[in-house]
């Protein structure tokens, strides 16, 4: 994969995660602060609902305390004058008061007068059952001068709020002569009241009602004093429970509200979620342009050039490095490695021309072998050609000569053969042909073969009168013979050779030692070469033929010399057991 | 004189020159050939290179030291380059020469 797409599926992933973190981020601490927020709201909503539902109680308070105060009210109380109804206990008077009963109760708790209006209806109608007959059970009635209640009662026709204050003189002064009761039932036209002060919408149902709709349930099983619950994602709903004047349970109060803080939080985080992402693909952008700059494009260009150098083969060529950083470092490794690659090349190419100059001296060497082989041959073959050529010349000057000269020719033809025979046996290895043989038998041999000439003198020295080895015959009398004319060569002036043979621990030497003219150090260690000779018409290939055969045996040569004194050859053959 | 180390090869020359009417004596090494010289008169040396005790060159300059009117003709196997060889001989024929060509140089150079 390229670098540049691993670092956008990097950078993204990266991105993403960034992002999803600080959306989390953001929702737990910014959201659910906004939820408090909204929270709050509703309670403090809820509490203004209470609050106006507490004014409205003090309102009726506030009337029904006039009245009670008041010295109509009082004389009415003694003597129940007709005048004080029919100028008070008007529709006009509950309409202006927004009241649903007056309720007069004398001291004895006993229900004196009483009237009830339907507001909506704009009706009388009938005084609810709870406040027919006695008070005496019940808390609101006042015994003291500065006896009063007010707050709800939870009636079966419906909630109502009231105020029962003691029935005193103008001046608030006794006795008491009974209690006045003002209600009015907290009805849906009062709540859509409630509801447009406050502008939002209010509802209230019983605690006891058997109907109640789930939500009311829900919110009743885990209120404490209120409840707050969304509905949707655009209104929230609060719920609280109202008390009635003795401290019970008797309404749940609903307010309904829109959810502008939510929405407003929601579009909040919505607009951070857009700014993130915007954010976090120009940071990306950023980052590919920068790690396009940085890392991209001069590893790019790094590996073009490289790519180029490796294409040219030019190790001579170097990149350009700057700055001090990780890339430049690279640079310089790069550039010292194809400094090594130079010089590595450099000497390949020098070990190379070495290696031609010695195959090309090596061949050198081979052609100047060959053409001594040539020479030789050429030599070799050169005398008895030269008799044969004598010989057909005079036998046409006199054929009667033909017997003596066929002969002549015969031998001439012969010598040339054994030349040819002698130079195919020093080229030949063969196989081995492995015999038991009496080593002085086959040195005595050899040395009558060589036909060594009458001016050296030929001395034998045998540690064994008989000494049975096993050997190649043929090829190692081809040995001795190579031996002992190399030795006759050296005494062109007489000499005497000497050939010894000794029987040592594990191994037999034999010796072919000479008086002759020696061989130099230098070319002692040369002697081996193949084609290397100091004979004019030597081929060089007589000791090295030796050697092997020696070698095939199992055995090993040495030469001694010392120019002026003579050459001492020690063939050393193992004894072979069995 | 034939000087050469292969006894038929010298007799077979021999041959041929004493057909040729001349009096033809042989000596196989350069020493036995040199020898010859210093007690009799040879008109000619007709050597082979190659001696087994020294090269035809240089037993034509010692033989022309003793007897400097004696005419020199070398016989080789092969040709060396080169003038090391100066004026010691008279003439060099290389191996295998026709033998009537050898008569042939034989009566040049003593005409």
């Amino acid at each position: 994969m390229k670098l540049r797409l691993r670092l956008i599926i990097i950078l993204s992933l990266l991105i993403g995660v960034l992002i999803t973190t600080l959306y989390i981020f953001s929702y737990t601490a910014i959201f659910s602060r906004y939820q408090l927020i909204e929270n709050n709201e509703v309670k403090q909503e809820l509490g203004r609902t209470i609050n106006v539902l507490d004014q409205e109680i003090n309102k009726i308070d506030s009337t029904t305390k006039d009245w009670a105060k008041w010295d109509d009210t009082y004389s009415f109380m003694a003597d129940g004058n007709q005048n004080y109804v029919d100028s008070n206990l008007v529709t006009v008077t509950f309409e202006t008061n927004d009241v649903n009963v007056i309720l007069y109760y004398d001291s004895s708790g006993k229900l004196a007068y009483g009237r009830a209006y339907d507001l909506d209806q704009r009706t009388w109608m009938e005084i609810p059952h709870y406040f027919l007959g006695d008070l005496t059970d019940k808390d609101i009635l006042a015994v003291q001068p500065s006896d009063y209640t007010k707050g709800i009662l939870a009636l079966p026709e419906g909630a109502m709020l009231f105020s029962s204050q003691p029935i005193l003189t103008s001046m608030g002064e006794g006795p008491i002569r009974g209690t006045l009761v003002m209600g009015r039932y907290l009805d849906d036209p009062k709540l859509l009241k409630i509801a447009e002060i406050l502008s939002i919408s209010v509802e209230t149902r019983s605690v006891s009602d058997q109907s109640l709709p789930q939500d009311y349930k829900d919110a009743l099983a885990v209120i404490n004093p209120e409840s707050i619950t969304p509905i949707n994602s655009s209104r929230i709903a609060g719920y609280v429970l109202i008390f009635d004047f003795s401290g019970d349970p008797c309404l749940i109060l609903r307010i309904d509200l829109p959810r502008e803080i939510y929405l407003e939080g929601q579009a909040a985080l919505e607009s951070f979620l857009v700014y993130f992402i915007v954010i976090g693909i120009c940071f990306g952008a950023v980052m590919l342009v920068v790690n396009d700059r940085l890392f991209v494009k001069p590893i790019t260009e790094l590996s073009e050039k490289v790519a180029e150098i490796g294409r040219k083969g030019d190790f001579d060529e170097r990149i350009h490095a700057s700055g001090d950083d990780e890339g430049a470092s690279l640079i310089r490794d790069i550039n010292g490695m194809l400094d090594s690659f130079k010089e590595a090349r450099e000497k390949e190419l020098k070990q190379r021309t070495e290696v031609e100059n010695m195959r090309r001296e090596h061949f050198k060497e081979l052609l100047l072998g060959a053409s001594r082989v040539i020479n030789s041959i050429r030599y070799d073959l050169r005398g008895p050609l030269q008799v044969i050529r004598n010989a057909t010349y005079l036998l046409r000057e006199d054929p009667k000569k033909v017997d003596t000269l066929a002969d002549m020719i015969d031998e001439s033809v012969e010598s040339a053969i054994s030349t040819i025979e002698d130079l195919s046996s020093k080229t030949q290895t063969g196989e081995l042909n492995i015999t038991v043989t009496d080593l002085r038998y086959v040195i005595e041999m050899a040395i009558d073969m060589a036909k060594v000439p009458q001016n050296i003198n030929v001395v034998t020295d045998f540690s064994d009168e008989f000494l049975a080895i096993l050997l190649d015959v043929a090829k190692f009398q081809r040995v001795l013979d190579n031996l002992i004319r190399n030795a006759v060569e050296a005494m062109p002036k007489g000499g005497t050779l000497t050939v010894r043979s000794r029987r040592m621990s594990d191994a037999i030497h034999i010796e072919v030692e000479d008086t002759g003219i020696g061989i130099r150090r230098d070319d002692v260690g040369k002697l081996f070469q193949p084609f290397y000779t100091t004979k004019p018409t030597g081929t060089g290939l007589g000791l090295v033929s030796s050697k092997t055969v020696i070698e095939a045996l199992g055995g090993t040569i040495k030469i001694e010399s010392t120019p002026g004194v003579g050459t001492k050859v020690t063939l050393m053959l193992p004894i072979r057991k069995n | 004189m034939l000087v050469d180390d292969d006894k038929i090869s010298s007799q077979i020359l021999s041959y041929i020159l004493v057909d040729e009417g001349y009096d033809v004596d042989l000596a196989a090494t350069g020493e036995a050939a040199i020898e010859k010289v210093s007690t009799h008169r040879y008109d000619l040396a007709f050597l082979d290179f190659i001696l087994p005790d020294m090269r035809g060159h240089e037993v034509a300059k010692r033989m022309k030291a003793i007897a400097p009117d004696i005419k020199v003709i070398l016989l080789t196997g092969y040709m060396k380059s080169g003038n090391a060889i100066e004026n010691n001989y008279e003439k060099m024929l290389l191996k295998p020469v026709p033998p009537d060509e050898i008569v042939k140089a034989i009566a040049e150079i003593l005409r």
